[in-house]
């Protein structure tokens, strides 16, 4: 299931939810060290042709529209694109072990989730999506953290999936897009039962896993937690500090 | 005579070798696009070098495909629903897409020459009218009915990577 490739990743081929209990002047959940990181960026060789048997100009009409140079769809505020939900409004903050607990201005921060029947924007593979091109992307979005640390999207509340308690997907890369720390977001649940009883949410119910009984979160999930205010009628407000090693 | 609905689909690969500033501008952002993502699924201590490499590693990597399209995402929304890349036989009409389908062919994060792609764009239902010395005669109506009312049509050369991915009688 493309859901627990998600969990499964984190889990498996990284390891980066193991709880590291610290005693430093802040609070940190889980870090990675970039100097052990090891993407870099390509080297540049000779670029060299075939050539080919047979060959005829090329159309000069076919290159289309003058193409202009454009950021990834994920570098967007707002992610709802064509779900339905409660308005959620999404501030990440942040801060650098490293550096004194200091807001770390400039990271990439990327956040994903589901929508509220439980479903994530992807069709896996190399299959066919079966909605429209236009709004494969739902729920997905990419932002830089500004002077304050902070990262802000607007998206709706999560939904859930057997399994798993609801959540958020973080993924904090420095300027240069070296991944720093890949984390999830936790919810309270007296927030998460409002929401669900209500809305599009009601069709598909309470979530079938606390975050004790969460095989992510059950280990201790204050690190995770993040705060969130607001109502149904509002919509809400999510606040989370991450803390990174940069 | 081969009438039919049927969609036709037909696949871009982008390389080190593209030559149009569409390609180009794809090819570069989808990189960058696999150094980000790709880090997701790769062993932080010892990275694959290669996205088959990886594949090997961690099947769960294939969502690198979807992930990595975000890239391109941008680009294909410029061409507004056309083919560009695929005119029929006057060379100002371009078939339709509605849907499209982005893969990693391979890449490497030690070598960007090596890094290619590939788009598959899968047009709307087409009515085939039938086929003419080696071409797809098609009606963008998907409910023509050219043999008793006659249809606007065009022509498209068959041609590799054009293939009929969809029929029904």
């Amino acid at each position: 299931m493309k859901r627990e490739d998600f969990l499964k990743r984190g889990f498996g081929s990284l390891g980066l939810f193991a709880a590291i209990p610290l005693l430093s002047a802040c609070k940190q959940t889980d870090v990675i060290d970039p100097e052990t990181t090891g993407a870099t960026t390509g080297t540049t060789g000779t670029t060299t042709t075939t050539t080919p048997s047979t060959c005829s100009v090329t159309n000069s009409e076919t290159e289309g529209p003058f193409p202009t140079k454009t950021p990834s769809s994920l570098v967007t505020n707002n992610i709802v694109s064509d779900r339905q939900g409660d308005k959620l409004t999404v501030n990440v903050i942040i801060r650098n072990v490293n550096n004194s607990c200091e807001v770390l201005p400039d990271a990439i921060v990327d956040i994903w989730h589901c929508d509220a029947a439980g479903n994530y924007s992807e069709y896996g593979g190399t299959g066919m999506q079966s909605t429209n091109y236009t709004s494969v992307h739902f729920l997905r979005g990419r932002q830089t953290t500004g002077s304050t640390g902070l990262a802000t999207w607007t998206s709706i509340y999560p939904g859930w999936y057997s399994g798993r308690a609801p959540h958020i997907h973080v993924h904090i890369y420095n300027a240069k897009g070296t991944s720093l720390l890949v984390t999830q977001i936790a919810f309270p649940e007296d927030i998460s039962k409002l929401v669900y009883a209500q809305g599009v949410y009601k069709s598909h119910g309470q979530a079938d896993t606390t975050n004790a009984r969460d095989n992510v979160f059950g280990d201790g999930v204050t690190n995770e937690m993040s705060v969130v205010t607001g109502d149904v009628t509002n919509g809400f407000v999510l606040t989370h500090t991450i803390f990174v090693k940069a | 005579m081969p009438q039919g609905k049927i969609k036709l689909s037909f696949r871009i690969v982008i390389s080190k070798n593209s030559v149009t500033k569409w390609e180009k501008l794809i090819w570069e952002s989808t990189y960058k696009e696999f150094l980000m993502q790709s880090q997701l699924f790769s062993d932080r201590e010892n990275p694959a070098q290669s996205f088959k490499q990886l594949l090997s590693q961690n099947e769960k990597a294939s969502q690198l495909h979807f992930l990595v399209s975000t890239a391109a995402h941008p680009y294909v929304m410029q061409w507004k629903g056309l083919i560009y890349f695929l005119a029929d036989n006057l060379g100002n009409n371009f078939l339709p897409f509605e849907q499209y389908r982005f893969d990693i062919i391979d890449s490497n994060i030690y070598d960007k020459q090596s890094h290619e792609i590939g788009i598959t764009f899968t047009s709307p239902l087409l009515t085939l009218v039938d086929i003419w010395e080696g071409h797809y005669l098609v009606s963008l109506d998907e409910n023509a009915d050219p043999v008793n009312t006659g249809a606007e049509t065009l022509m498209f050369k068959m041609q590799p990577r054009l293939s009929v991915s969809f029929f029904k009688p």
